[in-house]
């Protein structure tokens, strides 16, 4: 099957620059916008405050984004953030491991087991994966409801370090700015500098001609539920220490942006093909708009209008540019 | 002789309990439920099972539709928030006090909603999950916007407000009438006429579809639409029974349908989703929601029993279709 690719080099160098920066120019219009429509808005901490929060959403939509890019879904993000920051402030609460950083690791060594349980339905059984992310979710809730008697998590025993992942400083540059951009990093070259990383792309383009070339689908799929659960874990853990509390919704209340992020991420540097630094700019622009939105006083609706009409036009221009561009979720 | 005597065969024991298995889990489940808690069995309790299932039970209808064609409908939820808050939005105004007309003018929206999910799918070719993930967003601010976030309650709807979700004809409840006419059209609708066989071909082949005249891309509007507009109208008969209406009632919509769906498929006709096997899921699920409350369950254990039914149920309907195909 030959589909007829539009032919973009060469024909309009001026033209292609401006669909594949596109993302980047209307972040820089929205932040001129709303910095002219509400002074507040371009202050110094509200700046940071939006830096922030698109650390924590960039982070999972970087885990989104992988999964993605190999062709699966995954529907538990939220969950496994949740999950994964409450076992880490339950386990400090009863003192079962009462260091926060080796807290912190073995909490992150439950992400990557529930990583593995995801792939084992999905990839292993070949279960649609979004029907089986979404049910794995549900037991999700339910472990975490058994150890915080679903409600917020908050404990006297929880050591003064839990809050300095997320709100720690180092000089005028906040610690979770410094993660984001360390994991950013770590991705960028994972995705993009790596062999593994361009298996993971050809297995989301063609995963029958690389069956035929001799790289095993399923291992590269496992791989990428593994790395997304990691991102998703460590989301919600700096969410957790950000809040200084876990809530039952600390999860779901990011999931949202961080698949819309993913998504419009696709639409930058490489229309059509989730990449790590046009998810990076659309967590930013994600954040932006929510705090935007927020500052200007608008009522909530907005917010999903908003964020509704983005990602469909996102998405459809994708769809139109590039028909093999997203990943289709197949129902079995 | 021989011929007339119904064989006892292993084979047969087997084929039968393949294929029926989950009635009888069902009835196990109802059992052991009414031997914890006696008052799980009692007429009023089973009616309310019943009277339960119909909102989730007509959305499910509606996705199955959807789930045929191989595609899924996200805003499944969204839009029976959207029915609800409608109606209830339509009717709280002094000069404006039909409820038919307000029931159609909320249908035609609804249908509208569906058109547009076929469109951004169809025509643009935004795969379906994706295009509903973006419509779900819009649907559910447009919800907040009719009702400001709130739970909205008006005591200028009519009387008739509550008839779909509250009345009874002839000692039948009134929300279950339109269940059992709901469910017969699909019934109708996918297994007994040209556009069920066309339905069940989209969904099968997509390319051998386009070879032998079908058009994959109105079957799909034409799932969409009717989705949109059970949905829709469950939110309708939701907000009946509620009495009122909230842009966050249709929340839990996608995970219900969802697990309907798949334990539909694993009964009746196995593999692929069908009307009895849905009905069937439905009065399982509720009945093991019903049961937890029941029983005193704690939050955990529901959610966990949720999702692990639900597992278990793709995860069957996975390994049967691998199977079929192995057959093949």
């Amino acid at each position: 099957m030959m589909r007829k690719m539009k032919g973009k080099t060469g024909q309009n160098n001026f033209g292609t620059l401006i669909s594949r920066y596109f993302l980047l120019i209307a972040l820089l219009l929205l932040i001129a916008v709303f910095s002219i429509a509400q002074p507040r808005f371009f202050s110094v901490s509200n700046l940071l405050d939006i830096v922030s929060s698109a650390s924590l959403v960039g982070i999972m939509a970087l885990g989104a984004c992988i999964v993605m890019s190999v062709g699966e879904m995954n529907f538990a993000l939220g969950a496994e953030a949740t999950l994964v920051a409450g076992l880490l402030g339950y386990t400090l609460q009863e003192q079962i491991i009462p260091w926060y950083f080796a807290a912190v690791l073995a909490a992150l060594l439950v992400a990557l087991l529930i990583g593995l349980f995801n792939s084992a339905f999905a990839v292993r059984l070949g279960v649609p994966a979004f029907v089986a992310t979404l049910a794995i979710s549900k037991i999700h809730d339910g472990i975490y409801a058994l150890i915080s008697n679903n409600k917020t998590m908050f404990s006297k025993n929880w050591p003064t370090e839990f809050k300095l992942l997320g709100q720690g400083y180092v000089g005028p540059i906040p610690i979770l700015v410094i993660v984001f951009l360390v994991v950013g990093i770590a991705c960028w070259l994972l995705m993009d500098k790596t062999k593994l990383g361009r298996h993971i792309c050809a297995v989301g383009q063609n995963a029958v001609a690389c069956k035929q070339v001799g790289i095993s689908v399923k291992g590269i799929k496992t791989i990428a539920f593994l790395l997304c659960s990691l991102l998703a874990g460590l989301a919600g853990i700096l969410a957790s220490s950000r809040n200084f509390n876990v809530m039952t919704t600390l999860g779901s209340g990011m999931m949202m942006n961080a698949m819309s992020a993913a998504m419009l991420g696709a639409t930058f540097l490489r229309p059509g093909r989730f990449n790590v630094q046009g998810t990076i700019v659309a967590a930013l622009m994600v954040s932006v708009i929510s705090n935007g939105l927020l500052m200007l006083q608008s009522p909530d609706y907005l917010k999903d209008i908003v964020q509704g009409i983005i990602m469909i036009i996102a998405v459809g221009y994708i769809a139109l540019t590039r028909k093999e561009g997203l990943p289709s979720v197949k129902m079995g | 002789m021989e011929k007339a005597r119904i064989r006892f065969t292993k084979q047969s024991v087997e084929m039968f309990l393949a294929k029926y298995w989950l009635l009888l889990f069902t009835v196990l489940v109802g059992i052991a439920f009414a031997s914890i808690e006696p008052r799980f069995a009692q007429m009023g309790n089973l009616r309310d099972i019943f009277s339960n299932m119909v909102v989730y039970g007509i959305a499910s209808l509606g996705v199955m539709l959807v789930m045929i064609t191989g595609e899924i409908d996200y805003a499944c939820g969204a839009e029976l928030s959207l029915g609800a808050c409608l109606i209830g939005r339509l009717l709280d105004s002094s000069t404006f006090n039909s409820y038919p007309l307000a029931f159609l003018i909320t249908i035609a929206i609804m249908a509208a909603i569906g058109a547009l999910n076929g469109f951004l799918h169809v025509k643009v070719g935004i795969p379906g999950f994706i295009a509903t993930l973006g419509t779900s967003l819009l649907i559910t601010g447009f919800a907040k916007l009719l009702t400001n976030s709130n739970r909205i309650f008006s005591t200028k709807w009519p009387s008739n407000f509550t008839f779909l979700g509250q009345g009874t004809v002839l000692g039948v409840p009134m929300n279950v009438i339109c269940f059992v006419v709901i469910a017969v059209l699909a019934l109708l609708y996918t297994e007994y006429s040209k556009h069920g066989k066309r339905l069940h071909a989209v969904g099968s082949n997509n390319f051998a579809c386009k070879y032998v005249g079908i058009s994959s891309g109105k079957e799909k509007m034409k799932s969409f639409i009717l989705c949109s507009v059970l949905c829709g109208f469950a939110g309708i008969i939701q907000g009946s029974m509620l009495n009122s209406a909230t842009p966050f009632m249709g929340d839990l919509t996608l995970l219900n349908a969802l697990t309907m769906l798949m334990l539909g498929a694993t009964f009746y006709k196995i593999g692929t989703f069908n009307v009895f096997g849905t009905i069937v899921g439905a009065v399982l699920v509720n009945m093991i929601n019903n049961g937890m409350v029941m029983v005193g369950a704690s939050t955990w254990q529901k959610y966990a029993v949720q999702g692990l039914i639900m597992i278990v149920a793709v995860t069957a309907v996975t390994v049967i279709r691998a199977r079929a195909a192995k057959r093949n």
